[in-house]
């Protein structure tokens, strides 16, 4: 199993500067995944850990293989690096059928390994009864798996990505999500995964690159990532839901005291006493109470008033006004245990560790 | 009908034709492909034989062909023959001339196939090489045919150039369309309308032909 | 030394012959082949300018026939060809023509036909580079009809198209060589008059056998038909006037 090492600068033409950086290591198959808003540059990366870009510094390693290295001008052309290259609109090639695209790499095996290889991935996506059929014949689904099998026929020592998942329809999203999910277990390849969907990044990665307007923000496992963003930029990409501008009014025992709006808010000491900071809470950290009961571990109840009431299938959003604007995501069952609608005074129940201060700028 | 002026018309257009396929679709995939600055360079000097007169391309050819010349007298030292006033001197003409008519159908064809298609082809280990021939071309070939055929078309109507540097020699460089010239000169004009109603059937036959096969294909991109 | 040798029995000469000659020539070639039926000619008919332009840049033909001696002995001059090549083989003469639908009463106004109201453009071959041209304008200068012509003059590039020009009726008048209004094809469909012999410079005729000939001795069989006597008879059909050696 080999890491992939990657640090470099990629300068385009037109001014951007994208900077990548990505560490994957060597000791077991993992997914990373290379996430932030569209346009922040993780595309590039990922074409760039192909080899269809060229950077201007840094280099690229995977395992013992230097692949770029902008000191000694070495460079490897894609074809050379083994790399299975996923692009977000497929790419089938249009003058061919399903079979042929699938076995397309394979040209330099001889006819029978070729069928016998291509075949078996025919079956193993399902797509036998397609063989024949021209790609635009086929539905979006079909077509991913398609482009799924052409890659892996390849038996690629790394595979990227890009927003799998992304053009395909809500509902047919999060089901192939879950499969995605244990496809990519399944295959004991290191992957690295683009993606803007917070909810895709959760549910795939095993680390998390964060990209921002072309410079890597943060990077960690996971859960490290998203739920303890390193800045406020950070943040507002892994989707704490609510992020509000407070000032340190006190500090004690390792804990801060934010003012917020109206509101204060305990959250782990961050900052100076008097400085401004994030208060960064998500909506799962937000328990909802009717009335006040006899000691709690949590060191914030707020009183606050139902804003709205949204239904997200099996939960429900609560938007509450306690002094700041604050949502909680509760499930529907509670939610009508609780008669929330507008207007109803509660109580908002969070841990001080849940509070996530960012210091500001 | 001169059947020594059609077989060296259909020579000459048969052979400028397969010149301008093995220089000109490299060059014009160049064009599709670099982002080099030279480009724009390239893409004018391709163009020019489309704006220049007739008469100035056959001026430079005739003199970079005669033997006082440096082209000219190379290549007389090479073959014993001119270049002049021979079929290889038309021929040399005709491939510039038709340039434009074969590179930048063939540039427009080459550029509308999808880059991405190309580098998938590469990330799956397939050569530069070997994407060319194997996506590339198959997606372009209605453009690449459009080319082919302007360029073999208009190698046939080709006058002034090949008047200038060829010299009219029967069955050498006397081409159909300087046999018309020739015939109304000579006041046979039912030799001329002749002539002439062939070559104006075959350009519409094989334009009408092309714009047929070539719009039957769905779209690309 | 020559490029292109034809093997011995198949014979080629090449020539390169003045516009003028373009009818009167073939009778020659056509008595040229009743003799030697095995050897091919192929003439081909331009200015002489151009043509002599062409030899000096190198083009194949074995044999030259100019419409004037000054481009024929040029290439002796350039040692494309030999000076005892040299030969005159005839004096040419130009014409006023008309259609025969003109109006113009040529008998009567003689060279003012060219400038006459109802004429708008008037065909000759062009100067630069036409013998026949030359001569069709030294005749309207020594005539005084030259500044009233000048810009309704319409220039062919050798004196055969400034006949088709005016045959066609695109000019109304032309000043063409004598040997095409002769010529079968333009005979009976006009009628013209002699430009007075002392109006211009006489176009002697000359020729030259080029030393870059595939088949010499072809070539200067061919010559020697067209100054024979009965070569010469053929050309005086057209209005060739022998010459006086």
């Amino acid at each position: 199993m080999s890491d992939v090492v990657a640090e470099f600068e990629l300068s385009f033409a037109s001014g951007p500067t994208i900077e990548g950086r990505v560490r994957q290591p060597s000791d077991r198959a993992s997914v990373t995944v290379l996430f932030g808003p569209s346009g922040g540059g993780k595309s590039t990366v990922l074409r760039t850990l192909a080899g269809l870009e060229r950077p201007q510094r840094g280099t690229i390693r995977f395992g013992d293989e230097t692949w770029f290295d902008a000191a000694t001008r070495t460079f490897v052309r894609p074809q050379q690096r083994g790399v299975g290259m996923l692009f977000q609109s497929y790419f089938l090639f249009p003058h061919l059928n399903v079979e042929q695209n699938v076995a397309f790499g394979l040209s330099k095996l001889p006819r029978d390994e070729r069928a016998r290889r291509a075949a078996a991935m025919l079956e193993r996506f399902d797509l036998e009864g397609l063989a024949a059929r021209r790609v635009d014949e086929i539905s979006g689904g079909q077509q991913q798996r398609v482009a799924l099998a052409r890659v892996l026929v390849m038996q690629p020592r790394l595979l990227l990505l890009d927003e799998p998942l992304t053009s395909l329809d809500q509902p047919l999203r999060e089901k192939l999500r879950g499969e995605l999910r244990e496809l990519l277990r399944s295959l004991g390849v290191p992957v690295v995964l683009v993606t803007h969907d917070r909810t895709e990044a959760i549910a795939l990665a095993d680390r998390v690159v964060v990209l921002v307007d072309g410079r890597v923000r943060q990077f960690g496992d996971v859960q490290q990532v998203f739920a303890q963003p390193a800045d406020e930029v950070v943040a507002r990409y892994v989707g704490v839901e609510a992020i509000e501008e407070g000032r340190v009014v006190e500090t004690r025992d390792g804990l801060a005291a934010v003012e917020v709006g109206s509101a204060h808010i305990w959250g782990l000491a961050q900052g100076e006493l008097g400085s401004r900071v994030f208060v960064c809470i998500r909506a799962e950290d937000v328990v909802l109470e009717r009335g006040a009961t006899g000691g709690s571990s949590a060191r914030n109840h707020l009183p606050a008033q139902v804003v709205s009431v949204v239904p997200e299938g099996a939960l429900v959003r609560v938007l509450l006004d306690c002094g700041f604007r604050l949502t909680a995501l509760v499930t529907r069952t509670s939610s009508e245990e609780l008669r929330l609608a507008p207007g109803e005074a509660i109580t908002a129940v969070i841990k001080a560790p849940a509070v996530h201060l960012v210091p500001r700028g | 009908m001169d059947w020594p002026a059609v077989w060296v018309t259909l020579k000459l257009a048969a052979l400028t034709t397969l010149v301008l396929t093995v220089v000109g679709l490299p060059l014009a995939w160049w064009l599709a492909t670099t982002r080099m600055r030279a480009r724009a360079l390239v893409e004018a000097v391709v163009a020019l034989p489309l704006v220049l007169p007739p008469t100035v391309l056959g001026f430079y050819l005739l003199l970079a062909a005669s033997p006082r010349f440096a082209p000219g007298s190379a290549y007389q030292q090479l073959t014993g023959a001119t270049l002049a006033f021979s079929f290889e001197g038309i021929l040399l003409a005709s491939v510039i001339c038709n340039l434009p008519f074969a590179v930048r159908p063939f540039a427009a064809a080459l550029g509308s196939v999808d880059p991405r298609l190309i580098e998938a082809s590469w990330c799956l280990g397939v050569s530069r090489l070997q994407t060319f021939w194997r996506v590339v071309l198959p997606l372009a070939w209605p453009g690449v045919l459009t080319g082919l055929v302007l360029t073999f078309a208009h190698t046939v109507g080709e006058f002034g150039v090949v008047l200038m540097v060829g010299g009219n020699i029967p069955g050498v460089t006397r081409t159909l369309a300087l046999t018309i010239y020739d015939d109304v000169q000579a006041l046979d004009y039912a030799r001329a309308n002749r002539t002439a109603l062939v070559l104006l059937v075959f350009a519409a036959v094989s334009l009408a032909l092309t714009y047929t096969v070539t719009q039957r294909r769905p779209g690309r991109r | 030394m020559s490029a292109k040798s034809e093997p011995a029995g198949n014979s080629l000469v090449r020539v390169a012959a003045a516009a003028d000659l373009r009818f009167a020539l073939e009778e020659v070639i056509a008595e040229f082949k009743k003799a030697e039926p095995d050897t091919k000619i192929e003439a081909t008919y331009g200015s002489s300018g151009n043509l002599s332009t062409q030899l000096a840049n190198g083009a194949p033909f074995d044999i030259f026939f100019s419409a004037d001696r000054a481009y024929a002995h040029r290439l002796v001059e350039q040692q494309l060809a030999d000076a005892d090549s040299e030969f005159v083989y005839g004096i040419g003469q130009i014409v006023v023509w008309v259609p025969n639908s003109s109006p113009l009463d040529l008998e009567k106004v003689c060279i003012g036909a060219v400038v006459d109201m109802a004429v708008r453009k008037v065909a000759i071959a062009n100067p630069e580079h036409a013998p026949y041209g030359r001569a069709a304008e030294a005749a309207f200068r020594s005539l005084g009809v030259y500044d009233q012509v000048r810009d309704r003059l319409v220039l062919g590039e050798n004196v055969a198209q400034a006949a088709q020009f005016v045959e066609s009726g695109a000019a109304d008048v032309g000043v063409i060589a004598l040997s095409l209004a002769m010529a079968p094809t333009m005979r009976d469909k006009g009628r013209y008059w002699h430009v007075p012999l002392d109006a211009y410079p006489r176009l002697e005729q000359a020729g030259v056998v080029l030393k870059a000939a595939g088949d010499a001795d072809a070539a200067r069989r061919f010559r020697a038909l067209v100054i024979s006597p009965r070569g010469q008879e053929l050309l005086a059909r057209y209005g060739f006037i022998r010459p006086e050696k």
